[in-house]
């Protein structure tokens, strides 16, 4: 059986060399090859190439889709820092401006953030984030970081402390007219602002006119605190009748606290 | 159904070869029809009717790849007897008829052989009779480690593929004696 199978191959190989040899001998080793089927097979490989990029579109579609959601991770990271940074420019400005608002009122200062501002008919305060463990003590005088007097802390906490505002009823300070000579003393007025009082009918003083803080109580001088608003005159009365709007805004924000 | 195991796994590799492994996976060095015809020297004991599958196979595979006449054919001719000559030396049952691990690793290990001598065949010949290599499947021989991987997992997947149902049957080509 097997002498048979390997006579057979023998004999396979003698006759397709014999014909394969006369083949090329007749065609003069010109290449002898025929392709029927070419373009069916042109065509079978060009449908695999779709169905290859089709399954490349699907893959990269999950990858486009793992691709987006890095991308919003990495966006709502960006934003995070971005409001981190944010943050800290805003706390450096306020450092810088406190540092050069203790440079002119010669006095240790404090920054802190506004908080809980109440405007009630009884009275207007506000919270700082800032008490006793920053050395927060009561009468200390809190200023806008462009040097507006807001208020005087009025009662301390361990991190916070609550503000008297200059339109408290209870709040007063000595101020005198910027340029001038003529001085009074200010007074909280809840939703008027606040009054000016002790100004006599013969003081120079005019609608306009920017009051600052004397220095003549516990508040330190050369502190804005507002900027007359009207004035009435009386010869039947001893002093005029003047109104302040305050130069401090009340909303919320960054403040400084100037130690006493 | 089960002597159509051949001509079925003679069809996957030519549909494969040249056409869907070049287009889909972009493999372009391996030849799945030598790979084939290899295989059923791996798997089916050596006789008159493989010899005869062999021829026919070889030819048509030539006819649709429009390689130079004859050269396939007497390329797996010569590699058949190669093989039959190292069944003297070694033993070499084949894999439809043997169900252990070491001898269808050796089997696998001596096909690996066989394709790259009736590759390293295929040219020598065309060269001989038609005076150049222009073939461009066969240009494409294994290079890279991979393109060995590629050609091994072809050579276990057509072995494991037509030793189907063979076991303790009688073999698929045997009914076209």
């Amino acid at each position: 059986m097997k002498l048979r199978s390997s006579v057979l191959l023998m004999s396979a190989i003698v006759i397709t060399l014999a014909v394969v040899g006369l083949v090329a001998l007749v065609f003069k080793s010109e290449r002898i090859a025929a392709q029927p089927f070419k373009d069916g097979a042109a065509r079978a490989f060009s449908v695999s190439g779709a169905i290859r990029q089709w399954a490349e579109y699907i893959v990269n579609w999950k990858h486009l889709a793992q691709e987006n959601e890095d991308l919003r991770s990495q966006l709502a990271q960006s934003t995070a820092a971005l409001a981190a940074a944010d943050v800290l420019k805003e706390e450096n400005n306020d450092l810088r401006s406190a540092l050069h608002l203790a440079q002119e009122v010669h006095r240790d200062v404090v920054p802190a953030g506004l908080f809980n501002v109440s405007l009630m008919p009884d009275g207007y305060s506000a919270l700082i984030n800032k008490g006793k463990n920053d050395g927060i003590a009561a009468g200390d005088a809190v200023v806008t970081l462009d040097g507006a007097l807001l208020g005087t802390i009025q009662e301390t906490f361990d991190d916070s402390a609550r503000i008297t505002l200059v339109t408290d009823p209870s709040f007063k300070v000595t101020v005198r007219v910027l340029g001038g000579d003529t001085t009074g003393i200010a007074r909280g007025d809840l939703a008027d602002g606040l009054r000016l009082d002790l100004v006599v009918q013969s003081d120079q003083i005019s609608e306009g006119d920017t009051l600052v803080s004397t220095g003549n109580d516990l508040i330190p001088a050369g502190l804005v605190v507002g900027v007359v608003d009207s004035i009435h005159t009386n010869d039947a009365e001893l002093f005029q009748s003047i109104t302040v709007s305050p130069s401090a805004a009340f909303g919320t924000g960054s403040v400084v606290v100037i130690h006493q | 159904m089960k002597h159509v195991l051949i001509p079925i796994g003679f069809l996957i590799a030519l549909a494969a070869d040249g056409i869907l492994l070049p287009a889909v996976f972009h493999i372009q060095t391996v030849s799945l029809v030598i790979i084939f015809l290899v295989s059923i020297l791996v798997v089916y004991p050596f006789d008159g009717a493989l010899i005869i599958w062999g021829i026919a196979l070889a030819g048509l595979a030539g006819f649709w790849q429009g390689l130079p006449f004859g050269t396939l054919i007497l390329a797996w001719l010569l590699t058949a007897a190669a093989w039959r000559a190292a069944a003297f030396f070694v033993d070499m049952t084949p894999a439809a008829e043997t169900r252990s691990l070491g001898n269808l690793t050796l089997l696998l290990i001596l096909g690996m052989f066989g394709m790259l001598v009736a590759q390293g065949l295929f040219l020598i010949l065309e060269r001989v009779f038609y005076g150049s290599v222009q073939s461009k499947v066969f240009l494409a021989m294994l290079r890279t480690p991979s393109d060995y991987v590629c050609a091994m997992i072809g050579l276990i997947f057509f072995t494991f593929f037509l030793t189907r149902f063979s076991h303790g049957q009688k073999l698929p080509y045997q009914h076209f004696r």
